[in-house]
């Protein structure tokens, strides 16, 4: 399966258009942008992302908590989670990936290759889960 | 205070001074006393010379003049005449009328002899005729004569026998007097003599002109008779009858005789002497010279003596005024002594009492100084006592920290303070205070009273009390607040990269699409622009990663994830990623030589130095020109060294290399010009690394950076001669064998046969085995396969030598690990370069990652072994208990966990794992589904048959970092 669509959490309203213009625009993916953690919660069901791109640090719910929101909800299950942070440091990273994070995209990012990294990520991820999943 | 702690030295010396003084004093006015004591003596003795001079003059005087009176009345030939005469008729029958007439003339003649001489002092005039001293004449006494006087006068008696005159003291019962008495001869015949006596009395007294009757002379002479010799005639001597009765000695000297003079001096007198005698007022030195009557014995009390005074009263006076002035010098000196040695006592004393108080002062002032340090001090300050811990004393700070006050601190001991887990480390820093005696500082935590855990740090030293008891004192510092500080600071760090980096990540991104044709087809000027934009914002980018990675190197937070890694993948790496940059500046970048080598490094942190030291080269180079990363072996490093041809650096230049923001001056590439702190940052790394950084430069000429990587301490061996086991039965063969690997560098020893290779083995250590797979009898695959089960040689690697290397291959296909082939005939470089390989992959696979693998299907385990052994250390668990029992004694870097286990879940093994295990992946390998909360709990899952072996290799692989 290919990626199709992702949604998208960040508070920065600048990000938010060039993530959109970088997936929608040179991607060609469905995007669904979120201003916060709330909005997320509110739309993941009704879009059914393939993806979840979620930047760390938010006012209000930040990246973690909105993680441990989603992973509650039934509709999120399966869904990997990419984080997006501008904190570098190692501990934090490996934070996000205890978690539940399946990677961890740095800022700033390379804008034309957003769409290929993320579609790399999901790939990947289909590779170790979707064995799992055809288990079931 | 210090200088006063030597005062009882001075006080000391003073006291020597003191003493050494009165003693000069004392011993000074002693000699003076003693010098002065002698002068008065010889000067006394002097007086007694001068009176004896006197007398020896007076007696010699008068004697002479008694013989000459003699002589002189000899001399008259008339006189003569009649002696003869008279000597002549003596025995005639009428001889006494014929001498009367004789004597009558005689008399007649001597008239005015006798009026001359009777003033003189003359007391007798005597004529006596030989041979028995028959009187012939006494002109005193006319009417007494012819009387014979053999008898009775031995002086007289001597003259006529021996015809020699003669003068003579004789006690007579006259008196005292001196006779002279001479001889007169006819034809040598002594016929008779001539006497002269003179009385004496008085004779002395005439010396004393001025005497009066009440006083003494100053000075005189006199004669004395001792009254006890002269016995009854005493009674016929002149003076007697002046005399005091009680007298012993007896004189004609009217002012002897009115003196108790005479009473002081002895009876006994037998030789010169001298007296010294009060008489009234005076003192009187008296000499008295015994004067022998004729034929007396010396020894015997003399009868008469001679007595010679002088008045020495100012000489005593003045020996008394001396002694007087000498008594006072003595007492002054003593006084002064005494004095001198009270005041210096008491200065003394006055002093040191000031020198004690001061020194009181002092040490209040101190102790008040000190105290108020001790009380305001921040830093809490604790006394213990070493050998159980216990509270002496605490200042206020620690009474902050801790919760206790004073009063409950002197109740408890410091372990009572200190969680049990710091028990090790407690004793540990114990150990170092009895060593160093000094201890810390050393971070723990310490119990408030409240139950919390402060974080501290301590330091301290040891001291010994004057009751030699051993003491800690100790200074906690309260690290809560800088703690607190340093996660606000890394907060603060934490938010200003979020904060920087999130517009810039907007401008990036707009750039990026702009520049990407998101917004369609631009005009070249505008991409220009936006290509400068992109640029400068990318190198904003660059700066903030450098600030944080230099904040948090400086910091000591930047995590090294030390791992072993070839150095050819890592320079090989460095190249690949730097080549589209050195492409971009034009310059070829290249391999040079390097050495195969194992490091222990960050291959990332070492990533990011060589990708600045390549991109620092790639930028000041000229374009086509070359730069080369190679490296150089040293004793106990790999240098590793970035070569490049542009212009070289100044000395100058490269002292400042290394420093923040050292970005040269005048540089012509300032649109190429980083952050500054690339090369700051790569020195931080290396020294963190344990590594070095270096260049060396000429203006010119290129430049060489280079770096120095620790050399693991098994490849420091490794330079050591290796030994090589060559297992061959052909002897030419193995001693060829044996020469290439000793010209290599190697020692070996030869096995013709198996035996003799286990003997060896057994023997000694070696690092590889050559082993020919077709020796004679046995089989070489056999011996190597037995080789593997031991589990001693299970990692030895296995060089194969053999002519048939198709034929070995097959025989031992699964054991690919440290073992490879080489084909007969041997190549010299070949074989050294597989012997190094060989021992590389071995120590590689002694530092491999240890893996658990869970399992209770054994072909499952199989499988995996056959999979996960030549790259890691595998080890198998059949149950939950063994996995359990496992984990409890050995470390493991990864877990492979099946979830259906004989005696439980697998899910059950993930909480043990968390007390040693805690950070070490956890991969699910089960045909089990997982629901998304227990996946939570592993690393990674995989399903049994949706995986194939070799890409769970590989996942694990990626894992654990190894390629």
């Amino acid at each position: 399966m290919e990626l199709q669509k992702v949604l998208h959490v960040e508070d920065d309203e600048s990000i938010r258009i060039i993530v959109d213009m970088a997936l929608v625009d040179l991607s060609g993916l469905t995007l669904c942008s979120c201003d916060g953690g709330l909005a997320a919660i509110a739309q993941v069901e009704a879009f059914s992302p393939d993806l979840i791109l979620l930047d760390a640090m938010m006012p209000g719910m930040d990246g973690l908590q909105t993680l441990s929101a989603l992973q509650k909800m039934p509709a999120c299950q399966g869904i990997p989670v990419v984080f997006m942070t501008a904190r570098i440091q190692q501990s934090e990273k490996q934070q996000y990936l205890d978690a539940g994070a399946v990677a961890v995209i740095e800022k700033p990012f390379d804008a034309t290759l957003l769409g290929d990294e993320l579609a790399a990520i999901f790939q990947r991820y289909q590779l170790n889960s979707g064995s799992k999943q055809e288990d079931i | 205070m210090i200088e006063n702690l030597d005062s009882r030295t001075p006080k000391f010396w003073t006291w020597l001074i003191c003493i050494l003084f009165s003693t000069v004093i004392f011993s000074a006015a002693l000699i003076t006393n003693k010098l002065r004591e002698s002068q008065f003596l010889s000067q006394l003795e002097s007086v007694h010379q001068k009176n004896l001079r006197a007398v020896a003059r007076v007696q010699v005087e008068l004697q002479q003049q008694a013989l000459l009176t003699a002589n002189l009345i000899k001399q008259n030939q008339a006189v003569n005449q009649l002696l003869v005469d008279a000597a002549a008729i003596r025995s005639a029958p009428d001889a006494p009328a014929q001498l009367a007439v004789i004597r009558e003339n005689l008399y007649q003649l001597m008239q005015p002899y006798w009026q001359y001489l009777q003033p003189q002092g003359v007391k007798q005039l005597h004529f006596h005729l030989a041979p028995t001293a028959t009187t012939l004449l006494r002109v005193h006494k006319p009417e007494m004569h012819s009387d014979v006087l053999a008898e009775l006068r031995p002086l007289v008696m001597y003259v006529l026998k021996s015809g020699q005159q003669q003068v003579a003291m004789e006690v007579g019962k006259h008196g005292v007097g001196l006779r002279a008495v001479t001889p007169v001869f006819v034809d040598d015949q002594v016929i008779g003599a001539i006497e002269v006596g003179y009385g004496l009395s008085g004779s002395f007294t005439a010396e004393t002109a001025n005497s009066s009757e009440d006083s003494l002379v100053s000075d005189g002479m006199s004669l004395i008779v001792n009254k006890k010799q002269v016995g009854s005639i005493a009674q016929n001597l002149p003076a007697t009858s002046k005399g005091s009765h009680e007298a012993k000695w007896l004189t004609e000297d009217i002012v002897l005789n009115q003196t108790r003079l005479l009473a002081q001096i002895p009876e006994d007198v037998r030789e010169n002497q001298f007296l010294q005698l009060m008489h009234q007022d005076k003192t009187l030195l008296v000499t008295l010279t015994p004067w022998p009557q004729f034929e007396q014995q010396q020894q015997t009390a003399a009868t008469v003596v001679l007595m010679s005074w002088q008045d020495v009263s100012l000489l005593y006076q003045n020996k008394a005024y001396n002694d007087f002035v000498s008594y006072l010098i003595w007492l002054a000196a003593l006084l002064g002594g005494v004095a001198s040695v009270y005041f210096i006592s008491q200065k003394l004393q006055k002093s040191t009492a000031t020198a004690i108080k001061n020194k009181q002062q002092d040490l209040v002032w101190s102790q008040q100084k000190l105290n108020a340090l001790f009380e305001l001090s921040p830093i809490a300050i604790v006394l213990n006592r070493l050998c159980d811990g216990k509270y002496l004393a605490a200042n206020p700070a620690m009474t902050e920290l801790t919760g206790y006050s004073l009063e409950q601190l002197q109740q408890l001991s410091y372990w009572q303070l200190t969680p049990e887990t710091y028990a090790e480390q407690e004793r540990a820093q114990l150990q170092q205070l009895q060593q160093t005696g000094r201890y810390g500082p050393y971070r723990k935590h310490y119990r408030h009273q409240n139950g919390e855990l402060v974080d501290i740090e301590l330091r301290g030293v040891k001291f010994v009390s004057p009751s030699g008891e051993e003491m800690i004192w100790s200074m906690i510092s309260d690290l809560r607040e800088t703690l607190k500080v340093e996660k606000l600071k890394q907060d603060f760090i934490s938010t200003v990269s979020h904060e920087l980096r999130t517009p810039l990540t907007s401008v990036n991104g707009s750039l990026d699409l702009l520049l990407g044709g998101a917004a369609g087809e631009l005009p070249f000027k505008a991409i220009k622009l936006l290509g400068i934009a992109a640029k400068n914002n990318k190198r904003l980018i660059a700066l903030v990663n450098d600030l944080l990675d230099m904040e948090k190197l400086s910091q000591g937070k930047l995590l090294f994830k030390s791992q072993l890694i070839n150095s050819r993948v890592l320079l090989q790496n460095a190249v690949e990623h730097n080549l589209p940059f050195a492409q971009l500046h034009k310059v070829n970048l290249k391999l040079g030589h390097v050495d195969d080598v194992t490091l222990s490094v960050d291959p990332d942190r070492i990533q990011q130095v060589l990708s600045n030291l390549v991109s620092n080269a790639a930028k000041f180079s000229p374009e086509n020109s070359n730069v080369i990363i190679h490296t150089k072996l040293l004793p106990q490093w790999l240098k590793i060294i970035v070569t490049d041809q542009g212009r070289g650096l100044t000395a100058e230049q490269i002292s400042k290399l290394f420093h923040r923001f050292a970005q040269l001056e005048n540089s012509t590439h300032k649109e190429q010009a980083g952050s500054g702190l690339g090369l700051a940052i790569s020195r931080e790394i290396m020294l963190q690394s344990d590594g070095k950084i270096g260049v060396e430069s000429e203006l010119g000429a290129g430049s060489s950076f280079w770096i120095e990587l620790p050399l693991l301490e098994r490849q420091q061996e490794d330079l050591q001669q290796k030994m090589v086991l060559v297992i061959e039965d052909d002897v030419d063969t193995a001693y060829t064998l044996k020469e290439l690997l000793s010209a290599n560098g190697y020692q070996a020893d030869i096995a013709h046969h198996l035996d003799q290779a286990w003997l060896l083995l057994k023997q000694r250590p070696y690092d590889l085995i050559t082993l020919d797979l077709n020796l004679h009898d046995e089989s070489g695959a056999e011996f190597f396969l037995k080789l593997r089960d031991t589990d001693e040689y299970k990692h030895m690697p296995v060089l194969v030598i053999s002519a048939y290397i198709q034929q070995g291959k097959l025989q031992l296909q699964a054991m690919a690990h440290t073992l490879d082939w080489l084909e007969k005939p041997v190549n010299s470089d070949v074989l050294s370069s597989k012997i190094e390989q060989l021992i590389l992959r071995q120590n590689k696979q002694l530092s491999a990652a240890r893996i658990l693998h869970v399992e209770d299907d054994d072909d499952i385990v199989a499988i995996m072994q056959m999979q996960l052994e030549s790259k890691f250390h595998y080890h198998h668990a059949g149950s939950l208990a063994d996995a359990r029992a496992k984990i409890r004694t050995n470390r493991y870097d990864l877990i492979l966990l099946d979830i259906g286990l004989p005696d439980g879940n697998g899910w059950q093994f993930i909480p043990d794992l968390q007390l040693t295990h805690a950070k070490v992946p956890v991969i699910i390998f089960s045909a089990q589904d997982v629901s998304v909360n227990q996946r939570n709990q592993a690393t990674a899952v995989f399903g049994k048959t949706k995986i194939d072996p070799a890409s769970l290799v590989e996942q694990i692989s990626h894992l654990l970092n190894v390629h």
